[in-house]
């Protein structure tokens, strides 16, 4: 298993960038999902092609545990930061190992997930997005850097099937006010308040506390908000 | 991008440099008409502190009221716009687009100007102003500001449901940024919306296509945008938060792509060198085409298509060659209900164009020619100064090779008003299209060291973590010696005590 305190990186990190080397297929029926990310999952490439995103996974929490909640969907956390991205994919083959047939269905790639999900994923083929702690960027010109934004929902919309979810957790208040304001006034997504359905949900309480963020949130005290919206299908 | 040039039926908008105009023959003789630059705050400025310094007492209300602001824009402009680049270079165009007007206040034209300073001057053009003699001006009946730079134009009708009548339409101006963004402006009052954005990538050229859906018998909208990160995004219009797809094929920046009229095809060029043909219904790419020629290896930077939808002009950036390309539909003998076509790309010719092109744009199929046998379309091209402007005549079927492209006379063509006044006036047009750094396209991705996480990452490498290691062992060595020391130390104070007691 990895130590944490060989892979410590920068928190922040400026993905509007052009200049970092990203390596990325051409389209998303050329990528073999196999070769590198679940060898021992499925049969073909296109049926362990992931359906859960972690966006901005960090040390990888939540990508593990969802990988035990959601035990016949494959995961796929995605972070821009390369040391960290190293620390999570150490972490998931210690755990393929220490626990066999574990942990097959998971895994973390390092990518820009503003710019390259296209290149990846086909139409309506996520069921659940998570967007952990995202960095809040707080200065008022940095917002078009948040990762949930009314432009990027489209896309997000495009990829996630119709009644697919999308969850979004934060500690920052006026963060949580933002992806409120941001998804409500977004055609495509609804929220869901229903506290029966959120109750019955496991990602719920993995994504509150199963992060590394989040425990260290909760260490020191402070509030989580989270937002649970449903992808709206589309009628033409 | 950065169309520089465009059409609609007989009417040219030409951009140069920082002037654009609109040339047109008028009741057989040639007419334009140049758009006046909007007046920026800052030139405002420096016109009302000339007229304070001649007239320093001025009667005119008018005048203390400019002389008045005028102080207060002084040392505003002064805290705020240093002017870093030249007056010139701001002001000079990054886009136009033209498109007929309904006939509501006998407006037949609608013109749109975007410039580097972030204005976008929309002209509505009349038949009164056609109708008068020779070159005359026209300022503009709005103008917004952009909030990053245009790089890309298109017009669109939009039916208007305002309880009016069916009919009734209201044309918007789509534009892309340089930010990624796409706004959709309103032409008779001051109004627009974000429609998408390409994340930090900057949009290089844009298009709206009708498209048939046989599902469902309905026509939709759709709104195409290219951007640098290698992708054409195809959403609907004007819900342009649904997405449709994506073209993914190219393996470096788009610079332009046209749709072909009245069918599934679009063409793109880009950075990577290439010609691809793309299937809009289907998404999917149908062949591509390198457009390197020997040794030389210039990338495209425009592309337009004739009307009968079957020849492809090309321009290059830093070379002067015109490519001619044609889509060729191949039958394909199979048995199958549906006689499929394959469309490829095929080269026709090339010529040499006297001076850098720039923009350019075909003229309509009932464009006239003085030439007797001509069965081919008519293109003409924005250059760089001295010639400006040049016409060629493209035959679609050639005996032999020579007489694809052929140059035709300017005397003949309407453009030569436009000649003499860029000549009169030396206006001096940019020698490319692509904004450069360093020799570089500013498009074109760098890869800095930053590279996948390999072996060989600084991070990774196995002596990094053994001498960390190492450290580690030491500071918990020294750690261990000092608590070891402090219980010896307070073990003998204790002996000490209780020899003491003893004692």
């Amino acid at each position: 298993m990895p130590q944490k305190k060989f892979y410590r990186q920068r928190a922040h990190c400026n993905p509007l960038s052009h200049n970092d080397a990203f390596e990325y297929p051409l389209r998303h029926d050329l990528m073999d999902w196999t070769a590198e990310h679940y060898p021992a999952w499925k049969e073909s490439s296109e049926a362990s092609r992931p359906t859960v995103l972690d966006i901005g996974c960090g040390f990888g929490g939540l990508t593990v545990a969802l990988s035990k909640a959601l035990p016949n969907e494959t995961i796929l956390g995605m972070e821009i930061r390369a040391k960290v991205t190293e620390f999570v994919r150490l972490r998931i083959l210690a755990l393929r190992k220490d626990v066999p047939g574990s942990y097959q269905n998971a895994s973390v790639m390092r990518t820009n997930s503003m710019k390259f999900l296209p290149n990846y994923f086909p139409k309506g083929s996520l069921e659940k997005l998570f967007f952990c702690f995202p960095d809040p960027h707080f200065k008022r010109k940095n917002h078009p850097r948040r990762i949930v934004s009314y432009r990027l929902l489209s896309e997000y919309a495009y990829f996630l099937k119709p009644g697919g979810k999308l969850y979004a957790i934060t500690d920052v208040k006026d963060l949580h006010e933002w992806h409120v304001k941001e998804c409500d006034s977004h055609p495509m997504f609804d929220r869901i308040t229903d506290k029966k359905e959120l109750a019955d949900d496991p990602c719920i309480s993995a994504m509150i506390t199963e992060t590394e963020e989040g425990k260290k949130v909760a260490r020191n005290g402070g509030d989580k908000h989270y937002a649970v919206y449903r992808r709206v299908p589309t009628y033409h | 991008m950065r169309q520089l040039i465009a059409r609609h039926d007989d009417f040219f908008i030409v951009a140069l440099k920082d002037k654009a105009y609109l040339v047109f023959e008028g009741k057989g003789k040639k007419s334009i008409i140049e758009f006046l630059t909007p007046p920026s705050s800052q030139e405002e400025t420096q016109q009302a502190v000339v007229i304070e310094n001649t007239k320093t007492s001025s009667s005119d209300d008018v005048n203390a009221d400019a002389n008045a602001k005028a102080e207060v824009k002084v040392k505003v402009a002064k805290v705020k716009n240093p002017p870093s680049s030249s007056d010139e270079e701001l002001k000079e165009i990054s886009a136009v687009a033209i498109i007929g007007g309904d006939d509501k206040n006998n407006t037949i034209l609608r013109c749109a100007v975007a410039r580097n300073n972030k204005t976008l001057s929309i002209y509505n053009v009349t038949t009164e102003d056609i109708e008068l003699a020779s070159v005359s001006t026209k300022t503009a009946s709005i103008v917004y500001r952009t909030p990053k730079r245009v790089s890309c134009f298109a017009f669109s009708d939009l039916p208007m449901d305002d309880g009016s009548s069916s009919n009734t339409k209201s044309t918007l101006l789509i534009s892309g940024d340089v930010a990624g963004d796409s706004y959709a402006y309103n032409l008779l009052r001051k109004g627009q919306r974000l429609l998408l954005g390409h994340t930090a990538s900057m949009l290089t050229d844009i298009a709206i296509v009708d498209r048939d859906d046989i599902a469902s018998f309905s026509r939709r909208r759709l709104l195409l945008t290219a951007d640098r990160d290698e992708k054409i995004r195809i959403s609907q219009f004007p819900d342009s938060y649904i997405l449709e797809g994506f073209l993914l094929g190219h393996t470096a920046y788009v610079t332009a792509f046209t749709t072909i009229p009245s069918s599934y095809l679009a063409v793109s060029c880009g950075g990577d060198m290439t010609l691809r043909l793309w299937n809009i219904d289907d998404k999917s790419e149908i062949c591509n085409l390198s457009t390197c020629d020997n040794n030389k290896n210039e990338i495209p930077t425009a592309i337009t298509v004739s009307g009968c939808g079957q020849i492809i002009a090309v321009i290059f950036d830093e070379c002067k060659r015109l490519s001619i390309y044609k889509i060729s539909h191949k039958e394909i003998n199979d048995q199958n209900s549906n006689n499929n076509t394959s469309p490829s790309l095929t080269l026709l010719g090339s010529v040499d164009c006297p001076s850098q092109p720039l923009s350019l744009i075909f003229h309509g199929k009932e464009a006239e020619s003085n030439n007797n046998d001509n069965n081919g379309s008519v293109l003409t091209v924005l250059m760089g100064d001295p010639n400006y402007v040049g016409t060629y005549n493209i035959q679609d079927e050639h005996d032999d090779d020579n007489t694809v492209v052929s140059a035709i006379s300017e005397s003949s063509s309407s453009m030569q008003e436009l000649l003499d006044v860029a000549l009169k006036e030396e206006i001096s047009m940019p020698k490319t299209i692509l904004e450069k750094r360093n020799g570089d396209p500013i498009l074109h991705k760098q890869n800095e060291t930053r590279g996948p996480a390999g072996d060989d990452a600084p991070w990774n490498r196995v002596e990094r973590i053994e001498i960390a290691k190492g450290h580690q062992k030491r500071s918990n060595a020294k750690k261990a010696e000092k608590k070891w020391k402090k219980r010896r130390t307070e073990a003998e104070a204790k002996v000490d005590t209780n020899s003491t007691v003893i004692e």
